[in-house]
């Protein structure tokens, strides 16, 4: 009884003094975003401050990374600086809500058409002139996000390089998400997963994005031991995406004119994702007219960041064959 | 005075709980110690053991504790509760009863440990008869203080996060139904079914709704 009562003591007194913290306080339990720390390197794209980063000649071909997601960012693509010694400018950015970027509330996701328009933004925004060379490097989201741009501008993009993207139609993408997503009601990962939401609750950026970032626990079966790497996840843009997926599944039909696209676009996928697989591989990419297909051993879904090094010569002998 | 006094002092020592679906008249009609058991759906799937005490004033007071854990391989996570029920208003078959929990709920993953210090408070409007009842139930759970404290792992995605204790860490509105069916003399099955409501703005949970299925077995 002295011990409980020497707690709630204890518990008086910590509620009063000002050790105690709020969840939404800036930086204790997320970094910072470009709004709040400007030595954050940003541009702003269509009204929206994105953290963006450059690496190499800006004269060079043009390397656009694109991270998964929607709501992940780009820290775990950062292998591809390692294609400025092959003489390519490579362009790294959060896209919105992601990452460092600007937090925006839900209805700046109210279509698909938003990605795609800021990904041109980032195009231009960079572009040296006509004739500089572009790539579009995605990797899952992301290559579905690179499909969506070529689908609308086929023939506009030198070259083409996709991870795993889970699919071009909602059909594709819905059966993909189904085998990654399965809740077994009676394992630690899932109650992991539901049984935070008794102890953090919010409604600001701060806290949404610490909750999710809990929610990571990498107990997921793609293939990856261990968790990406990244900065900080953008809740409110995921939640808000896949809610858009779920109302609008025809905005993620990005087919409608793929086949005009006739160059020859690298597409891969890993050894140890067994919710992928060659067969899902196969019918995917075949949206597309030309594909080369690869797949990456040694690694789960996340190639960019764990199944680098047989990703890397792979990009590297397709670029120079197509650019 | 005595009996306020009772009150007042678990007011002040059950900082967190939930409510146990009680049938008032069998608490009133059979022995003081009770044992109770629940499976279901409470932020996971868990179970629950429990020991209530009826303590005999002009209007009976139950004392109860119990601790959850929820399925999984490790046992890092529970909730253990602490608190007491009270009915206020007895008009024949229709009672109404009000609820005071203290909890501590933990939580830990290869990313955080937490540590959270909170409060339920609820109150239930029932038609009691002597071998069921149904009742409907309204309650608030709010945590106080919480701890965290992070792994190498997450310091390895923000080497700046604090170690720290944060305050008002999560709230939420419960209400539901309940039901409760006298089994002979010592034992009694009840169920709960009901949703749950972040406060205010707050993101609902990814599966708003409880359920439990439970027995009650009356020692003496």
């Amino acid at each position: 009884m002295k011990n409980v009562i020497l707690s709630i003591c204890c518990l008086a007194l910590l509620s009063s003094c000002g050790d105690t913290h709020e969840l939404s306080d800036e930086g204790l339990l997320v970094p910072l975003t470009v709004m709040e720390d400007a030595s954050i390197p940003s541009i702003e794209i269509n009204g929206v401050r994105l953290h963006s980063e450059t690496f190499g000649n800006p004269s060079d071909p043009m390397i656009v990374v694109l991270h998964g997601g929607p709501g992940a960012d780009y820290r775990s693509q950062l292998n591809f600086k390692q294609l400025v010694e092959d003489d390519y400018f490579i362009v790294f950015y959060d896209q919105r809500g992601s990452g460092l970027s600007e937090r925006l509330g839900k209805e700046a996701y109210s279509n698909v058409q938003v990605y795609i328009d800021e990904l041109e933004g980032v195009i231009n925004y960079y572009r040296q002139n006509a004739n500089q060379k572009i790539i579009l490097a995605g990797h899952s989201w992301g290559a579905m996000l690179a499909t969506g741009y070529i689908n609308q501008n086929p023939n506009t993009i030198d070259g083409v390089v996709l991870a795993e993207p889970g699919g071009f139609t909602w059909d594709q993408t819905i059966e993909y998400l189904s085998k990654t997503q399965q809740i077994k009601l009676l394992e630690e990962g899932t109650n992991d997963f539901v049984y935070l939401d008794q102890f953090i609750t919010g409604s600001d950026h701060n806290t949404l994005d610490y909750k999710f970032s809990l929610s990571l626990t990498g107990d997921s079966n793609t293939g990856d031991a261990i968790i990406p790497s990244y900065w900080r996840f953008g809740a409110v843009c995921s939640s808000a995406s896949i809610e858009l997926a779920i109302n609008n599944p025809e905005q993620l039909d990005f087919t409608g004119s793929l086949k005009t696209h006739d160059q020859k676009v690298l597409f891969v996928y890993s050894e140890l994702n067994e919710s992928y697989g060659r067969e899902h591989a196969e019918l995917v990419s075949s949206e597309y007219k030309n594909v080369e297909l690869h797949e990456i051993e040694n690694c789960g879904h996340e190639i960019p960041e764990f199944g680098w090094s047989g990703y890397y010569p792979i990009i590297k002998t397709y670029l120079e064959e197509v650019l | 005075m005595k009996n306020i006094s009772i009150v007042v002092i678990l007011l002040l020592l059950s900082n967190i709980i939930s409510a146990q679906s009680l049938n008032w008249n069998s608490i009133e009609q059979n022995n003081s110690s009770q044992v109770y058991t629940n499976i279901g759906y409470d932020f996971g799937a868990t179970v629950q053991l429990g020991y209530a005490y009826k303590l005999n004033f002009n209007k009976p007071i139950v004392l109860m504790t119990d601790f959850s854990i929820p399925m999984g391989a490790e046992l890092n996570d529970y909730k253990f509760r602490i608190g007491a029920q009270r009915n206020i208003i007895d008009r024949g078959s229709f009672k109404t009863s009000v609820e005071y929990i203290g909890v501590v709920r933990r939580y830990e993953t290869n990313l955080v440990r937490q540590i959270s210090i909170a409060q339920m408070m609820s109150i239930t409007n029932g038609w009691y008869k002597d071998g069921w009842h149904v009742g409907i139930e309204v309650g608030y759970d709010s945590s106080i203080l919480s701890h965290l404290k992070h792994t190498e792992e997450m310091q390895r995605v923000y080497a700046d996060i604090q170690d720290a204790w944060f305050k008002n860490t999560s709230a939420y509105w419960y209400y539901g139904l309940q039901t409760s069916k006298k089994i002979g003399q010592r034992l009694e099955l009840n169920m709960e079914l009901g949703k749950t409501n972040a406060r205010a703005q707050d993101v609902d949970a990814l599966l708003p709704y409880y359920f439990n299925f439970g027995a009650v077995v009356f020692l003496n």
